[in-house]
C-alpha cells in the first residue's frame, strides 16, 4: 500500500470497510492459512500438533480405507445431484410456467419445511422408513413382504437424506433459467415443426443448462460435507468426506490429517467452480438465488 | 353486430381468389377482456395483407390465432379449407416471423435456418442445400456460422425471415417485423419484404401499427378499433373512402366535422356543425341525422370572403414551413384547428387574416352514422359497454 492512499478523504471508506475487512482476515484467512500450514504437519503422542514439515497426511489419502470413503462419497453426491435434477427439473419449470398465485403456493410448499430444524426433519425420516416404521408396517399388513426392509442406514437413505435437505438449491436456479427463457423460442420452435420432446431437447435443455450446472453445484460439494445426514440416515456405515473430516477433529485428534482432507474438499470444490465458469456459466449465478 | 359485416367490402376480383386463411366469427376473450370482437376475415392466396391499429388492438392475437398459438373462444378459423383444430402446428403451411426475431441464442444462423428442416428430419444434403438458397435470398452468404448475438438487428431479421420460410409455407405471418429497425434500414426492408413475397407467390400476412407502411406494401389493409374489424379493402380505399370516423382519424391526417344533416337537394348535403354550415355529398340521410365529413388538408381551401354554402370563419394562427409545403392552421370560431396544406409558392393566407374554410363537393369524404338511437339499440342487443364502441 502506497502512502497516497492514505489521504483524508480516505479515512471514511477505511472506517466503513475495516470491520469486515478484518472479520474476513482474522475469521476466514487467517483460520485457513493455518489449516494449510498444519495440512503439512504430524501429531505427537498426546494428540497435539508437532510442527515439522511432512507430506505423510496426503501420503496418507491415498490409503484403500480413505479412498473406498472418498468413492462412497462421489457417488452418494453424484447420485445425489442426479436425483435431484430429475425432481427439481419439472417443478422448476411448472412453477415458472404457472399464474403468480400458484407459484407463491408452490414456493410456500417448497420453503415451508426449512423453517424446522433439518435434524429434526432428518429424524423424522426413521419413523417412516425404520424397521418398525411406518411403510415396513404397511408392507408387512398388507403382506407384500414378510419381514420388515431395511430401509435406513443404506446408502439408499444417505442419498434420500441429501436430496431432501439439498432439492431447494437445485429448484431455485432452474428456476431462474427457465423464468428467464423466453418463451417465443419455443413458439418458434414448434412453429417450424418441432414436437414438445424436439422442441425441449433441442430449445429448452441447451438454454436452461447453465441453471442445471449451478444448482449441480450447489448440490454436489454440500452433499460431499453434510456429514450429519450419513450419520442420521447411513449410522455411521455409509461415510463420507464430510465424516471422516469430522472424525479428524472430534474423536481422532488427528488435526493435521482433518486439515489435509479439508483443503481436498477446498480444490475439489474450487475445480468444480472453475468448470462451471469455463462452461460459461456466472458466478452471480451461484448467489443470486 | 350486423354493423361490422356491412363495412366489409369483397375485393372486386374475389371471386377469382382463392381463400386460403378463413375467420369466420372469431372470439377471443382474456378472462373478461374481449380483445376480438366477432371478427369475419378473408385472407386471399398470394395476397400481402396487413393488419393495422393503434397498440392493444388486438393485432397479434390475431396473428397467433392463426398460428394456432392461442385458441380462439368461438369462431371457427381454417387455412387451405381445413379447421385449424383439426391439424396440429406442424401440419400447417404456416409460419412465424416473430416481433422479436426469436432466433435460438445457442445456434449459428445456418442451424437458426435448418432447424425446421431438421425437425422433419429432410435428409443432410438436402436440407444443406434449401439453407444455401435461403441464405442466398435473404442475402446473407458468408454468415452462416455467426451466432445471434453477432449479428445486426437487420441481419437477426433477415435470419428470422429465411428460418420461417425454409418450409415452403403457404401464409406467412409477420408481427411487425420491422418494429426495432431504423428509418433507412425500414425503408430498404419494405422493399425487399415486398419483392420476397412477389417471388415466393405465397401470402403474407403482416401486422404492424405504421400506416405509411401499410399503405405503401399491401395489396389490401384490415384496419382494427378496439377489437373490431372496422374496413378492410385496397389501401386507395382505406384513404379516400373509410368507412369509420376511427379511420378517416387513424389514417392519414385529416379535418373530421361532426355534423347534423338538414337537407339534400340536387345530390348536394346541405349540412351543419357547430362552427357553421357546410356542404357535402347527398347520400340520402334523414334530416337530423349525424353525419361526419372529412376531408384532407390537401383538398381544404380557404378564402377571406365566405363561399356559396359555407359559413365556416376562422382566424390564420401560423403557416408552418414543412419543405415541399405548408400547413396552414386556422382556428374556427369553436376552436376547432383546420390543416391546410398549400405547395410552396402558391399563395397562402397571412397569419392573423379572417379566412372562411370550404372545399370541392366531390372531396368530401362522408361518414354514415347511425343515430344514437339506433347504436343504443345495437349495443343492447350485442352487450358491447358504450365506451367500446367505434363510432
Ligand atoms: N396473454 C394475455 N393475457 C391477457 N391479456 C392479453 C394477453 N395477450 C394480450 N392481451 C391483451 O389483449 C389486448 C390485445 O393485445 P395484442 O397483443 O393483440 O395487441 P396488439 O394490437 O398486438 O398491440 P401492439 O401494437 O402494442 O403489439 C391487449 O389489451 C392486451 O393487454
Ligand atoms: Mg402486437
Amino acid at each position: 500500500m502506497g502512502g497516497a492512499v492514505f489521504k483524508k478523504k480516505n479515512i471514511p471508506l477505511f472506517a466503513m470497510i475495516s470491520p469486515v475487512t478484518a472479520w474476513l482476515i482474522v475469521l476466514i484467512a487467517i483460520p485457513l492459512v493455518y489449516i494449510l500450514a498444519i495440512s503439512f504437519c504430524s501429531t505427537n503422542a498426546d494428540h497435539n500438533i508437532a510442527f515439522h514439515f511432512t507430506l505423510k497426511n496426503y501420503i496418507r489419502l491415498f490409503d484403500p480405507t480413505i479412498l473406498g470413503i472418498y468413492s462412497n462419497s462421489l457417488i452418494v453426491s453424484i447420485l445425489s445431484t442426479a436425483f435431484c435434477i430429475l425432481l427439481a427439473y419439472p417443478f422448476a419449470y411448472v412453477l415458472a410456467k404457472t399464474t403468480p398465485f400458484k407459484k407463491t403456493l408452490m414456493m410456500i410448499f417448497l420453503m415451508l419445511p426449512f423453517w424446522t430444524n433439518s435434524l429434526i426433519r432428518l429424524y423424522s425420516w426413521r419413523t417412516l422408513l425404520g424397521k418398525n416404521g411406518y411403510i415396513n408396517e404397511f408392507l408387512v399388513y398388507i403382506g407384500l413382504i414378510d419381514a420388515p426392509l431395511e430401509m435406513m442406514f443404506t446408502r439408499g437413505a444417505v442419498i434420500l437424506g441429501m436430496v431432501y435437505t439439498l432439492l431447494p438449491f437445485m429448484v431455485l436456479p432452474i428456476h431462474t433459467a427457465i423464468d428467464k427463457l423466453d418463451t417465443s423460442l419455443i413458439e418458434a420452435s414448434k412453429d417450424l415443426g418441432a414436437n414438445f420432446w424436439q422442441t425441449f431437447k433441442n430449445v429448452i435443455l441447451p438454454l436452461t443448462a447453465p441453471g442445471i450446472f449451478a444448482g449441480s453445484i450447489m448440490v454436489f460439494i454440500p452433499s460431499l460435507g453434510f456429514f450429519f445426514v450419513s450419520d442420521l440416515m447411513g449410522g455411521g456405515n455409509n461415510q463420507i468426506i464430510g465424516n471422516l473430516i469430522s472424525r479428524q477433529f472430534k474423536e481422532s485428534y488427528n488435526w493435521p490429517f482433518g486439515a489435509t482432507l479439508s483443503i481436498m474438499l477446498i480444490v475439489l470444490t474450487i475445480v468444480c467452480v472453475r468448470l462451471y465458469t469455463k462452461s460459461g456459466g456466472k458466478l452471480d449465478e451461484l448467489g443470486n438465488i | 353486430m350486423e354493423i361490422q359485416t356491412e363495412t366489409l367490402k369483397e375485393p372486386p376480383d374475389a371471386g377469382k381468389k382463392k381463400v386460403i386463411v378463413d375467420l369466420v366469427k372469431v372470439n377471443k376473450f382474456y378472462g373478461l377482456n374481449h380483445v376480438v370482437k366477432n371478427l369475419n376475415l378473408s385472407i386471399y392466396e398470394k395476397e400481402f395483407l396487413s393488419i393495422l391499429g393503434p397498440s392493444g388492438c388486438g393485432k397479434t392475437t390475431i396473428l397467433r390465432l392463426i398460428a394456432g398459438f392461442e385458441q380462439a373462444t368461438s369462431g371457427e378459423i381454417f387455412v387451405e379449407g381445413q379447421n385449424i383444430k383439426e391439424k396440429e402446428p406442424f401440419q400447417r403451411n404456416v409460419n412465424t416471423v416473430f416481433q422479436s426475431y426469436a432466433l435460438f441464442p445457442h445456434m449459428t444462423v445456418y442451424d437458426n435456418i435448418a432447424y425446421g428442416l431438421k425437425m422433419k428430419k429432410v435428409p443432410k444434403d438436402e436440407i444443406r442445400k434449401r439453407v444455401a438458397k435461403a441464405i442466398t435470398m435473404v442475402r446473407l452468404e458468408g454468415f452462416d456460422l455467426r451466432y445471434p448475438v453477432q449479428l445486426s438487428g437487420g441481419q437477426k431479421q433477415r435470419v428470422a425471415i429465411a428460418r420461417a420460410i425454409i418450409n415452403n409455407p403457404r401464409v406467412l405471418l409477420l408481427d411487425e417485423p420491422l418494429g426495432a429497425l431504423d428509418m433507412k434500414l425500414r425503408k430498404q426492408m419494405q422493399i425487399e419484404l415486398k419483392s420476397l413475397q412477389a417471388y415466393l407467390g405465397i401470402t403474407f400476412v403482416y401486422v404492424t401499427h405504421d400506416q405509411e407502411e401499410a399503405l405503401t406494401m399491401s395489396d389490401r389493409i384490415a384496419v382494427m378499433n378496439a377489437g373490431i374489424l372496422d374496413q378492410c379493402d385496397k389501401p386507395e380505399e382505406i384513404y379516400d373512402r373509410p368507412a369509420t370516423r376511427f379511420i378517416a382519424d387513424f389514417i392519414g391526417e385529416t379535418n373530421l366535422f361532426e355534423c347534423v344533416a338538414e337537407l339534400e337537394k340536387d345530390g348536394i348535403a346541405y349540412l351543419y356543425c357547430e362552427a357553421g354550415d357546410l356542404l357535402g355529398k347527398s347520400e340520402g340521410y334523414d334530416p337530423n341525422e349525424i353525419v361526419y365529413v372529412s376531408v384532407r388538408p390537401e383538398k381544404m381551401k380557404c378564402s377571406p370572403a365566405a363561399v356559396d354554402g359555407f359559413s365556416l370563419g376562422g382566424i390564420v394562427r401560423e403557416n408552418i414551413y414543412l419543405g415541399n409545403i405548408i400547413k396552414t392552421i386556422i382556428n374556427l370560431t369553436n376552436g376547432q384547428a383546420i390543416k391546410i396544406n398549400t405547395p410552396v409558392g402558391a399563395k397562402i393566407p397571412q397569419a392573423g387574416s379572417v379566412q372562411y374554410v370550404y372545399w370541392d363537393i366531390k372531396d368530401a369524404v362522408m361518414i354514415y352514422t347511425p343515430s344514437v338511437n339506433k347504436i343504443i339499440e345495437q349495443l343492447s342487443a350485442t352487450n358491447i359497454p358504450i365506451g367500446q364502441t367505434r363510432v
